[in-house]
């Protein structure tokens, strides 16, 4: 038997801009979106107030005046390494730590404690101490109800962040808790078919026939409901499948009409995914450019987009960001006012295992040269050198009106304490 | 701070991981603001510890 544990960070982005600005401690805040468009995090005092996920920022301005609640610009930078801090110290705590998301990891605590109860008090106290962070832990004997559990921690203030399910009389009492629309792996719009057969809660799911479920809801549906009945099905082995496809997309600031400012745009864009494959070591045989004028504006509307294959597949930003420009210069017609661009790298393959054509010579000097890039970024921070095209016209950068300084990555911005 | 060797502009290293003791210098959080206190002077009622300093690096130029 397996014991899971689910570290969830609590209202993570907002957390991360307390750690270095304890002034938001206790009042409500959101953060926005890149471009400052909706939130995308609250504070637990923001949503008593009724800010909605994905709500967009003007539809909300009079409560933000009314409550005063801070709002800040997304901090990616921040966020990222935070991320990385978290799950640092959940790695040296259990001998197998699978990161989920952003801010959640899944720890094999199989073995190495008598008492998860005692066990998930710990990693609560000590990632807060090490990181600033607050977590909740779900334990269970599946994956599925270690969410389950996780999300009872976060909720109940009994719990003191930890909800334990192993072996446990409380099981049934945390599923009839859950909305089926809750449960890890059920959709929305098939929870509202549930709710209309009148299966509302996990309770209610798990007592469904097995053939009924697999008919309405497939083998993964199946699966998902197998764990809510403590069958560990997924386990730590299953290897997520790597991603597809790699999408890289901006509204701009104020509105684009010429040529030359969206190449700018698009460089940057496609110099970012192809980064993003490359330390995923894949490559790609096709970009997509794409480019949007605003459709909720009454001006001329154009919204086209172009493929570029790219042989032999590379991940080379030389070779992408060339492919993503052509493109471009094939849609661009004068006289629109573009409001976003995006490149989007298709069918990705493991760098290892791409389709060679007969004539293909890996090019070692251009392999050089990328190499030599991406260690400069590294060291001197994103996007220090580029090539030609990327990033230098003001205008389409994101308005990013409230951000806070990246306190964990520039020296210069290194939090100043008081005497 | 200049008894316990830290000036103005210095850049100090702030370790979490550790436990503050008796002679610990520390960042401390009082009225919502990061600040700089001899860990045996502190009054834990209205400061929550944030880290304790390590040490500090000092630029010579």
């Amino acid at each position: 038997m397996t014991i899971y544990a689910l570290v969830d960070c609590n209202n993570f982005y907002v957390s991360c801009e307390r750690v270095f600005n304890p002034r938001l401690e206790g009042l409500p805040v959101i953060i926005l979106s890149s471009n400052d468009g909706c939130a995308i995090a609250r504070s637990n005092e923001a949503k008593e107030f009724g800010v909605k996920m994905a709500q967009p920022l003007y539809q909300f301005t009079d409560i933000l005046k009314k409550h005063g609640i801070q709002v800040l610009s997304g901090n990616f930078y921040l966020y990222t390494d935070m991320s990385n801090r978290v799950m640092q110290v959940l790695a040296d705590m259990a001998p197998v730590a699978q990161q989920y998301s952003v801010d959640e990891c899944f720890l094999d605590l199989t073995g190495i404690t008598d008492d998860p109860d005692e066990f998930g008090q710990t990693v609560c106290a000590k990632v807060k101490q090490w990181t600033g962070i607050p977590v909740g832990v779900g334990i269970a004997e599946t994956k599925t109800l270690a969410k389950v559990a996780n999300r009872i921690a976060k909720t109940s203030e009994k719990s003191r962040g930890v909800v334990n399910l192993v072996g446990s009389q409380w099981r049934s009492k945390a599923l009839e808790m859950t909305e089926v629309g809750d449960v890890w792996g059920i959709g929305k719009q098939f929870a509202k078919k549930l709710n209309r057969n009148g299966v509302k809660t996990a309770l209610d799911l798990i007592s469904q026939p097995d053939g009924w479920i697999r008919k309405e809801m497939g083998v993964c549906g199946l699966r998902t409901v197998r764990e809510l009945r403590n069958e560990d099905c997924i386990g730590f082995e299953s290897i997520p499948k790597p991603k597809q496809t790699t999408l890289v997309s901006r509204s701009f600031g104020k509105t684009i009409t010429e040529l030359d400012d969206l190449i700018n745009a698009v460089s940057v864009f496609a110099t970012t995914a192809a980064l993003d494959i490359r330390k995923a070591n894949l490559v790609s045989s096709t970009i997509s450019v794409f480019i949007e004028t605003n459709r909720f504006s009454s001006g001329s509307q154009y919204a086209p987009s172009q493929a570029v294959e790219l042989s032999p597949a590379t991940n080379n930003t030389k070779h992408i960001v060339g492919a993503a420009i052509q493109g471009l210069k094939e849609i661009y017609r004068e006289g629109f006012n573009f409001k976003k661009a995006g490149v989007m790298l298709l069918d990705l393959v493991d760098a290892d295992h791409a389709p060679q054509s007969l004539f293909d010579q890996r090019n070692t000097k251009d392999d050089k040269l990328i190499e030599a890039f991406d260690q400069i970024n590294r060291q001197q921070g994103p996007g220090a050198i580029n090539f030609g095209t990327a990033g230098q016209a003001s205008g389409w950068h994101s308005t990013s009106a409230h951000k806070s300084p990246r306190y964990t990555t520039e020296w210069d911005a290194i939090p100043a304490v008081k005497t | 701070m200049e008894d316990h060797g830290i000036y103005k502009d210095d850049t100090l290293i702030v370790d979490r991981s550790l436990n503050p003791e008796k002679n610990s210098t520390v960042i401390v959080v009082i009225d919502g603001e990061l600040t700089i206190r001899d860990f045996s002077t502190i009054d834990s009622e209205d400061a929550t510890v944030w880290g304790v300093v390590r040490g500090s690096i000092r630029d010579l130029l």
